[in-house]
């Protein structure tokens, strides 16, 4: 019965978002109609996950524990994102639906124990990220879709190789419990995984499509992005790859998290210096995201434990929403610069937009890891457990990065307290409720869990 | 523990969130609301004062364990050396109000929000003996002063602001690093992350060569407090910050904030770490040397005031720091009480600036000159303050750098040595100032119709000038707070 439940719930949903597609072809008031069935299709889907401890369809798919709880999380930001987005635009609606799809594809990677579910989970959303990015009405997005596809494609293929690798390893494609036959073919096939979680999370050397992807959607198909490709994509590899290290030959585990240690501070450093060169907002994010993926990635060399993976999902969770909330103000203060994202767009914003501009502040600053902010707290317990675990001159290392990074997070402050006499007479921003809303969420979690992070556990 | 702690500490904070709604056209109330809130915070800091028990004890005020945060401790103490500084960040706050008390500006709220949230932040370093809420004050004072910098300093403002907040950021994070470090021994010994004071003294890091635990732990806050206070070759950021930034900026600047990197050296380093502090001293002595001589030379060829007062607050700071790694009683005692004296002279001389910017809108040296025929009661305080400063017998900055220098000189005789030549070369680059200021023939036009201060600028003045002849004929009045505290630094917290 609890299976069927869920199964109805996921036709319900493909159902609801498919009519919502379909009524977007109803000429007077078809955006709202779409708007509607698609909100109520999430609310639905989270609505069955909040009583819910686990489910099961066969030895396939699985959504159990944490997995639940990070769902849960996820899906209610989804709920948040479709209000943020909103039903004013055409547009925006098309997204919105675009994202649903990109939700459900999340769900499916969240639960997929064998790798083709999860090789069509990770295409799903991939696909779904094309289509965004091809689908933002700017004038570099159709080029940088086709680079992200083309990319994209290359290290499908090569996952594929993985799998195949994998197969001949294990004699299987499940990924949990699998015995391992041959370490050689086994320890590739890991390898091949760890690329393309760096290649999805866009770490160094894997990150050439992040810059051009990020500058060119549009800041609202941005900020989904975020938070179900990074947190999702990422507590499924992360977790991934430290069970599959566990089964590797000590030799081969070696070798492979030597591999992705010097991956993690290579983004870290990397990330963090180009994102002071950077002169597109959007870009620097984009950077600033290939050096937090440097410090997450560090997480596939500890042990698969409880305690490690809620510290994973409070991590992601909390970079994510942090991230999520500076490119929606910046969508916000671009709205007055024609939608570009201009080298001067935050100049005076404290003077004219204060409840933004602080916020803005206080979740620069929280990326940068400014003491009472989630990010602080957030890095104090990651760091603190490389320490633990022996990783000192890793952490070190991506600690001094973290000191390049400040310098462009500080840029954000410093522009919106800079006193320029012209930018002080543009035009009030104007904020929707909904907008009001996810902000009011985003400053009250950058707080609660800089204050007291284990509210996480709270929470679960 | 104190049961009206919480709300004594919290004042400041409140007060600055009340600017927030204060009503933005009454800049009246708003300043008469500023001045009752430097009187009250004072009044309780002189009321915490009183009621410690043993100065020369570290009295735990509060604590608060934090279940939802890996367990960490937040603890409040205060001993002498704490109180003292306590009382001069609130008597400076004070003198804040005071000073700019004309300022004229639109942005009067934030103005006054951000000075009381940096004085909240100072105590809160001051107080906090668990290195996590130390750390989390350490940090958040530097938003306040960056903004303060940022938005009411000069034209190359966003310049100094920028650079000020990124190196002592770097040190910070550098001393970050090896809390998180700490954390994981602390949770491998005791199986608490928690960074009280007892926590981290019995870590008991091991000592054997520089690529030792803690030898890297001390250099990591060394380079933290180095970039604070700043220590030679650490201090580039300070007179770019200290020449845009407004006047309340480098008073307090100078007045209090970078005495919390030589406070920090004394909480958290010397009896934290000390066979590191032995193996190091005598790096450490010379850079403090060095800087004394670095920052008077430097001083002397500046032809912007606020510039020469900045590098001399340099060669002052190099004193502070000899005093407190010679490890000797009479120099230990003569650096904390050289911080108190460095943050009488030195606002002084920021607020004499102010009043010569606020009426000639420059700061260029040779702009002046013959000011006392014109300014009679500035040119007088302005002396004394300048006295105080360059160490003349009979003022508190001689004191201070007496007992420094022959405290010193029972440890490092060539350190003391050097030291001392910056006792010649004060005199030469303050001398100069207040020459090419006050004295000689009035060559400019415009310096001959300028208005001597009122009595409302002079209170400032003349309090500051009553300290610094006081504390200089009766050091025992400072001295008294905290000297039960020298022996537990001097013996590296045994």
């Amino acid at each position: 019965m609890e299976n069927l439940s869920f199964v109805e719930n996921v036709i319900f949903f493909i159902a609801l978002n498919a009519a919502a597609l379909l009524s977007l072809n109803i000429k007077k008031n078809g955006k709202y109609i779409a708007f509607g069935l698609s909100l109520i299709s999430s609310i639905v889907f989270f609505a069955m996950l909040y009583s819910r401890d686990a489910f099961h369809l066969g030895e396939l798919f699985t959504l159990d524990g944490n997995k639940v709880f990070l769902l849960k999380i996820v899906s209610i930001l989804n709920v948040l994102m479709i209000l943020v987005n909103g039903y004013h635009s055409l547009e925006k609606v098309k997204s919105t639906l675009l994202v649903s799809y990109m939700f459900l594809g999340g769900v499916f990677l969240l639960g997929a124990n064998e790798l083709i579910t999860f090789y069509v989970a990770l295409e799903t959303i991939a696909l779904i990220g094309y289509a965004l990015v091809a689908t933002s009405d700017l004038e570099f997005s159709r080029e940088a879709a086709v680079k992200y596809l083309i990319q994209g494609s290359v290290v499908s293929a090569i996952f594929l190789l993985g799998a195949a690798f994998y197969l001949g390893a294990t004699g299987g494609l499940t990924l949990v419990g699998a015995t391992v036959n041959n370490q050689e073919l086994y320890a590739i096939a890991v390898g091949i995984f760890i690329l393309t979680a760096c290649f999805k999370l866009g770490a160094f050397p894997f990150h050439s499509w992040i810059a051009d992807v990020y500058s060119n959607v549009t800041q609202a198909n941005l900020a989904t992005n975020f938070f179900i490709s990074k947190i999702i994509i990422g507590y499924k590899f992360i977790t991934l790859l430290q069970l599959l290290l566990l089964e590797c030959d000590p030799h081969f585990q070696n070798i492979l998290i030597r591999i992705i240690q010097v991956i993690a501070v290579m983004s870290a450093f990397y990330g963090n210096i180009m994102g002071i060169v950077q002169g597109q907002f959007k870009r620097i994010i984009a950077y600033s995201s290939v050096a937090h993926t440097g410090y997450m990635l560090m997480m596939i060399c500890l042990n698969p434990d409880e305690a490690n993976e809620i510290q994973l999902i409070s991590y992601l969770v909390v970079y994510s929403l942090t991230a999520t909330g500076v490119i929606l103000i910046l969508n916000q203060f671009a709205q007055l610069n024609h939608n570009k994202d201009g080298k001067d767009i935050l100049v005076s914003g404290f003077y004219r937009n204060r409840w933004l501009s602080v916020l803005l502040a206080v979740c620069v600053l929280s990326l940068g890891g400014i003491p009472l902010t989630a990010g602080f707290s957030m890095k104090y317990m990651l760091f603190t457990n490389y320490f633990k675990e022996g990783f000192v001159i890793e952490a070190t290392s991506i600690f001094i990065s973290t000191i390049i990074g400040l310098a462009y997070y500080i840029r954000f402050v410093s522009d919106l307290f800079t006193v320029n006499e012209e930018k002080m007479k543009l035009p009030i921003i104007k904020t929707r409720f909904s907008e009001s809303l996810v902000h009011v969420i985003i400053l009250l979690s950058i707080f609660s869990f800089g204050i007291a992070p284990s509210l996480f556990l709270g929470l679960k | 523990m104190d049961q009206l702690f919480l709300v004594k500490f919290l004042i400041p904070l409140l007060w600055a969130i009340g600017f927030m709604f204060a009503p933005k056209q009454n800049e009246r109330a708003i300043k008469l609301y500023a001045l009752i809130g430097s009187l009250v915070v004072l009044a309780y800091s002189i009321k915490m004062f009183i009621d410690l028990p043993d100065p020369g004890v570290l009295t735990e005020l509060f604590k608060f364990q934090m279940p939802l945060f890996f367990n960490m401790s937040y603890t409040f103490a205060m001993d002498g050396l704490s109180g003292v500084l306590l009382l001069l960040n609130a008597f400076l706050l004070l003198v804040v109000v005071v000073t700019t008390w004309e300022i004229k500006t639109d942005k009067l709220r934030l103005y006054y929000f951000l000075i009381f949230m940096l004085t909240w932040t100072v105590n809160g370093s001051l107080l906090a003996t668990s290195l996590y809420s130390f750390y989390i004050f350490w940090e958040a004072m530097l938003i306040p002063l960056f903004v303060l910098v940022g938005v009411f300093g000069g034209d190359n403002r966003r310049y100094a602001s920028f650079k000020f907040f990124m190196m002592t950021a770097a040190g910070s994070i550098l001393m970050l690093a090896s809390m998180c470090y700490m954390s994981a021994l602390a949770f491998n010994l005791n199986g608490s992350y928690d960074l009280n004071y007892e926590v981290i003294k019995s870590l008991n890091l091991a000592y054997n060569g520089f690529w030792s635990p803690q030898s890297l732990v001390f250099w990591s806050f060394t380079i933290a407090f180095f970039l604070k206070v700043p220590v030679f070759p650490f201090h580039s950021w300070l007179p770019d910050a200290h020449v845009e930034a407004p006047t309340a900026g480098s008073i307090l600047l100078a007045g209090i904030l970078l005495k919390l990197g030589i406070y920090g050296f004394l909480r958290f380093v010397i009896p934290v770490y000390p066979q590191a502090v032995d193996a190091y001293r005598d790096i450490v002595l010379y850079l403090g040397a060095t800087g004394v001589i670095y920052g008077a030379l430097t001083a002397w060829v500046q032809k912007d005031i606020k510039k020469l007062v900045a590098f001399s607050s340099i060669s002052h700071m190099g004193y502070i720091i000899m005093g407190v790694f010679s490890q000797n009683s009479l120099a230990v005692k003569g650096a904390i009480f050289q911080m108190v004296a460095h943050g009488i002279s030195t606002p002084g001389l920021f607020i004499g600036v102010h009043y010569l910017y606020t009426r000639r809108h420059t700061k260029k040296l040779d702009q002046f000159g013959g000011l006392a025929k014109v300014m009679p009661r500035f040119a007088t305080l302005f002396f004394i303050i300048t006295a105080g400063s360059m160490a003349v017998p009979m003022t508190c900055g001689f004191v201070g750098e007496f007992m420094i220098i022959a405290g010193t000189y029972e440890v490092n005789k060539v350190v003391a040595v050097l030291a001392a030549t910056g006792i010649m070369l004060g005199p030469i680059y303050l001398l100069k100032m207040y020459h090419l200021t006050a004295l000689g023939e009035i060559t400019h036009e415009e310096n001959k119709s300028l208005k001597d201060l009122s009595l409302l600028e002079a209170t400032p003045m003349i309090v500051l000038s009553i300290l610094t002849m006081v504390l200089g004929l009766y050091p025992k009045l400072v001295t008294a707070l905290y000297d039960g505290t020298i022996n537990f630094f001097v013996n590296k917290g045994l």
